[in-house]
């Protein structure tokens, strides 16, 4: 049983980002930077149970969308020229665990086959699980280098490629990154920062009602984990209604060039570099929009797309505490 | 069976009462027996079979855990003999709903420690564990999921304690009884009430202890509830958590991020220091562990905290690669590893040694029909895979700093933090661990343990008050216990240590002429293995009254040494390259 995500004391921000990305699997993930004990791995595990359906090609172990790009055995299913068997399936949060090895990781040889039959084929890793899914990694910033390596590499390709024990092998793999790190526990190479498309900063609450509030929902969901969750299921089920219509809506909504002109200003003013920063504000408040279910881009969404894709983008010396680059956020959009 | 039962074991009540919480109710979050070797810690652990029902496993987690024992692994010869994946079962899928028991907790490597926690937060596994506080603190991430916390040597506090408890747990005196007074607790936990009255004082208390997240005040909800249970009790009291409190508080204020910033966090030793808390600083000093309270504790005189001066670029410094050609990733001594210990990496067709099972049977597997296999695996000279690995961790840095009144003289505090801060940044880019040592007054501390966290550091330097009396000898002796705790730890480390002083030391540990303990300390110290020292010299080396003594204590330790002016960047900066190098 797994704790509602709706069901999370505050932390508003955190799930918002989260929400972004399943409205929009393009904006690029996020990492949820925070103390420890703040709900974070809470609230991406309970991702699940509002994960919309989207259509896959069936017995596809890398879910492969109808519409492409194909893995080599949905290529040769669609050369026989029979239409391809397509089915409905639902999103899911794949784990990368920290101890895991390179073989689990990217696939390896098909042990099964290659004794019995004496063939080379591929047995998926986990970037094959994590095609068109929610790809998880807690305490991301302890991930060791060769594997951080391996990840940057798909991420950057949205595919995976192997080559090793005499198999070659090019798959989709196209994830929406999601991490979470204590920054108190060591620091994240810069390259995998740039990766995630939007950051939160989560921290304890402390003020007592808050605390009471979170003791009271963990102890009864402890006690009684059914009978929490069928307490929690209308809200829930709201939200997650109001995720399929924000997917839904999302194609709709419309910008004008003040939008983008917003956008750019504060980049500018702010010493964004690159336009990955650019891209991703503008996705998230179109996400942003279509949440409110609206087909126009607001100001507001703008500016609380800014919190979450612009402080890791801030040009600084690395060791400026994120508090930093929030004070320097928050200083320029209220001023505006 | 054991040699020593759960009533054999000597004293250690509140220890036991922990065990007996985690057998009454695993959503205390486990226990961790915390003490020296030979306080009987792993014995009183593993009598948790005694009170635990017979049908909840107990699984072993040893210290050298691999992936494959975790998630169970290809049973090679069934997988031959059936021409199938045949695959055994893991310490994941066996612990469930059931116990996981890991001696030298604060050992456990860090993948390892990854799977774990995720492991924990599944919630159906309930950790026992040890740690001896001379391997270190357990890693945050893991200690943040441990609810119950067992000190085995806090003896003047266990005694006073122990009576208290004892007069509650009366209950739990006969013999053979134990297990059937858990059960009967178990069976009542979910009958045990709890009122909104508990919920508050938990999260004041919580807020008061300056506690990180919210696991803690969940931690103390349920070891409460568990007492309330063993003591047959129907709604949890105040009382109850007085009695478990300390259990759940003594693992965390320990680890509260930043005790010495009381606006934030404030701690119970800040209100009234008692002897207790300061013993438990003291044993924590020993562990390599922040210090802090003892930071507040003198804080409390009149001290200055300088701002960071302006940060520079390093020239760059490096030592001759080390006798034993086995060493890390570190760019300051490059070499390679030829040991078996350390993260496996990559596997190669090269190399010797130790073999790569997996990858040689895959490598093997698609020439068996061809080779004609019977019922052995026919494995070829070609197929053989290596094992490539890396050790975990590479250099630690550790800065031994001078914060005595000298240093305050003429702000130079503030270009020596711009030092620091240069030299901080410096391994960062190196990718190297940082430790942060000072010394005052009488003492030195370990304001911060090793960690690739510069945030942290940073926040440490900027803390860093200046005041009094300069016991140098001090600051090295904690930089050779945190060496000795940390080459425990993780052998192949190599250590640098960076002294940065005016060299006026004038207190000395033992009596003797300071510059005379130093010597000797020195000695000690150069018989380190895989340790360098550098010694930065603060001193104003325009002022007619400088001494050069940072030079001299430099020469002792065999040390490299900079006057602070000329640690920065410039043409010169490759001689260093070509110095010959240290004996």
């Amino acid at each position: 049983m797994i704790f509602p995500f709706t069901a999370i004391v505050g932390q508003e921000r955190m799930k918002e980002g989260l929400i972004v990305n399943i409205i929009d699997p393009t904006i690029g993930g996020l990492l949820v930077v925070g103390e420890r004990g703040t709900a974070k791995s809470t609230a991406v595990r309970a991702l699940v149970e509002l994960l919309p359906e989207r259509s896959v090609i069936q017995d596809c172990p890398i879910n492969c969308d109808p519409e492409g790009p194909l893995c080599p055995r949905c290529k040769d299913l669609k050369a026989t020229g029979d239409p391809l068997p397509v089915t409905m399936a639902k999103m899911r949060v794949v784990e990368l665990p920290l101890g895991i090895t390179e073989d689990r990781l990217v696939g390896t040889l098909d042990i099964e086959l290659a004794l019995k039959k004496g063939e080379r084929h591929f047995s998926p890793g986990i970037l094959a699980e994590a095609n068109r899914n929610f790809l998880y990694v807690d305490e991301v910033n302890l991930l060791e280098d060769y594997l951080v390596d391996l990840l940057l590499d798909s991420a950057a390709m949205g595919t995976n490629t192997v080559e090793r024990e005499g198999i070659s092998y090019t798959h989709p793999a196209r994830f929406i990154l999601v991490g979470t790190m204590n920054p108190e526990e060591g620091e994240l190479r810069p390259q995998l920062l740039d990766r995630f498309g939007l950051v939160v900063e989560v921290r304890s609450l402390t003020d007592r009602e808050s605390r009471v509030e979170i003791i009271k929902r963990k102890t009864a969901f402890d006690a009684d984990p059914e009978g929490f969750n069928a307490l929690w299921g209308p809200e829930q089920r709201r939200l997650e209604e109001r995720i399929t219509r924000a997917r839904a809506l999302l194609p709709h909504v419309t910008f004008s060039d003040n939008v983008l002109h917003r956008i750019v200003a504060l980049s500018t003013e702010l010493g964004i570099h690159g336009h990955r920063g650019d891209i991703a504000t503008l996705k998230t408040a179109r996400a942003l929009a279509a949440f409110r279910g609206d087909t126009a881009i607001e100001d507001a969404d703008i500016d609380a797309a800014v919190r979450l894709a612009f402080p890791h983008r801030l040009r600084r010396m690395p060791f400026e505490d994120a508090m930093e680059a929030h004070k320097v956020l928050n200083a320029l959009l209220d001023g505006k | 069976m054991l040699p020593f039962t759960f009533h054999h074991i000597a004293g250690q009540e509140l220890a036991k009462l922990a065990l007996a919480l985690a057998a009454v109710n695993p959503r205390c979050g486990g226990v961790l027996f915390v003490g020296a070797s030979g306080t009987g810690k792993s014995l009183l652990a593993l009598t948790l079979r005694e009170l635990l029902p017979s049908h909840v496993p107990i699984t072993k987690v040893p210290l050298h855990v691999t992936e494959d024992a975790w998630w169970g692994t290809c049973d090679l010869e069934e997988a031959l003999a059936r021409g199938k994946e045949v695959v055994t079962q893991g310490i994941l899928e066996r612990s469930r709903n059931g116990v996981l028991f890991v001696d030298d907790l604060n050992l456990l490597p860090r993948a390892a420690m990854g799977i774990l926690t995720r492991a924990l937060d599944e919630g159906n596994r309930l950790l026992v564990g040890t740690a001896n506080p001379i391997g270190g603190p357990v890693h945050p991430a893991l200690s943040d999921r441990i609810g119950l916390y067992a000190f085995m040597d806090d003896l003047p506090e266990m005694a006073m304690r122990g009576e208290v408890v004892r007069r509650h747990l009366s209950v739990i005196s006969p013999d053979g009884e134990a297990r059937s007074i858990v059960e009967r607790a178990r069976c009542r936990i979910p009958l045990v009430r709890i009122g909104p009255q508990i919920h508050t004082l938990v999260a004041d208390l919580a807020n008061t202890h300056g506690f990180t997240g919210h696991r803690g005040d969940l931690y103390l909800i349920e070891a409460a509830r568990a007492y309330a249970a063993l003591v047959g009790d129907a709604e949890v009291t105040q009382e109850h958590l007085q009695v478990v409190s300390p259990l759940v508080l003594s693992g965390r204020i320990a680890d509260s991020p930043s005790p010495s910033d009381p606006t934030t966090h404030p701690s119970p030793a800040e209100a009234s220091p008692t002897p207790q808390e300061e013993g438990k600083d003291k044993q924590a000093h020993e562990a390599g562990e922040p210090t802090g309270v003892t930071n507040q504790i003198h804080g409390k005189r009149k001290d200055e905290v300088f701002e960071v001066g302006n940060a520079y670029r390093i020239r760059p410094i490096t030592f001759p690669n080390d006798r034993r050609g086995q060493i890390t990733k570190g760019n300051r001594t490059p070499s390679r590893t030829s040991d078996t210990r350390g993260q496996a990496t990559h596997v190669t067709p090269t190399g010797r040694g130790d073999v790569a099972l997996g990858a040689t049977v895959r490598a093997a597997a698609p020439h068996q029909m061809r080779r004609g296999r019977r019922d052995h695996l026919i494995i070829r000279q070609e197929d053989l895979r290596f094992r490539r690995r890396e050790p975990r961790t590479g250099h630690v840095v550790i800065f031994v700093t001078d914060a005595s009144g000298s240093m305050g003289v003429k702000r130079r505090m503030v270009e020596t933090k711009g030092t620091i801060m240069s030299l901080l940044l410096d391994c960062y880019h190196h990718r190297e661990q940082v430790a942060l040592i000072t010394f005052r007054r009488t003492s030195a501390e370990v304001v911060l343990p090793p960690t690739t966290s510069l945030i942290l550091a940073v926040r440490r330097l900027r803390e860093i008050p200046v005041g009094g009396k300069t016991p140098l000898s001090a600051g090295l002796l904690e930089a050779y216990k945190l060496i000795r705790a940390q080459r425990y730890r993780n052998p192949t480390n190599r250590f640098l240590v960076v002294l940065i002083t005016d060299g006026r030391a004038n207190h000395s540990l033992t009596g003797r002429p300071v510059m005379d303990e130093l010597g000797r300390l020195a000695q000690v110290l150069g018989d380190l293995p895989h340790t360098d020292f550098l010694v930065v010299d603060t001193e104003d080396k325009a002022s007619l009254l400088k001494t050069d003594r940072a030079q001299r204590i430099a020469r002792l330790l065999h040390a490299r040494y900079y006057p602070m002016a000329e640690l920065r960047h410039d043409a010169l900066a490759d001689m260093v390259r070509t110095m010959p190098q240290m004996p």
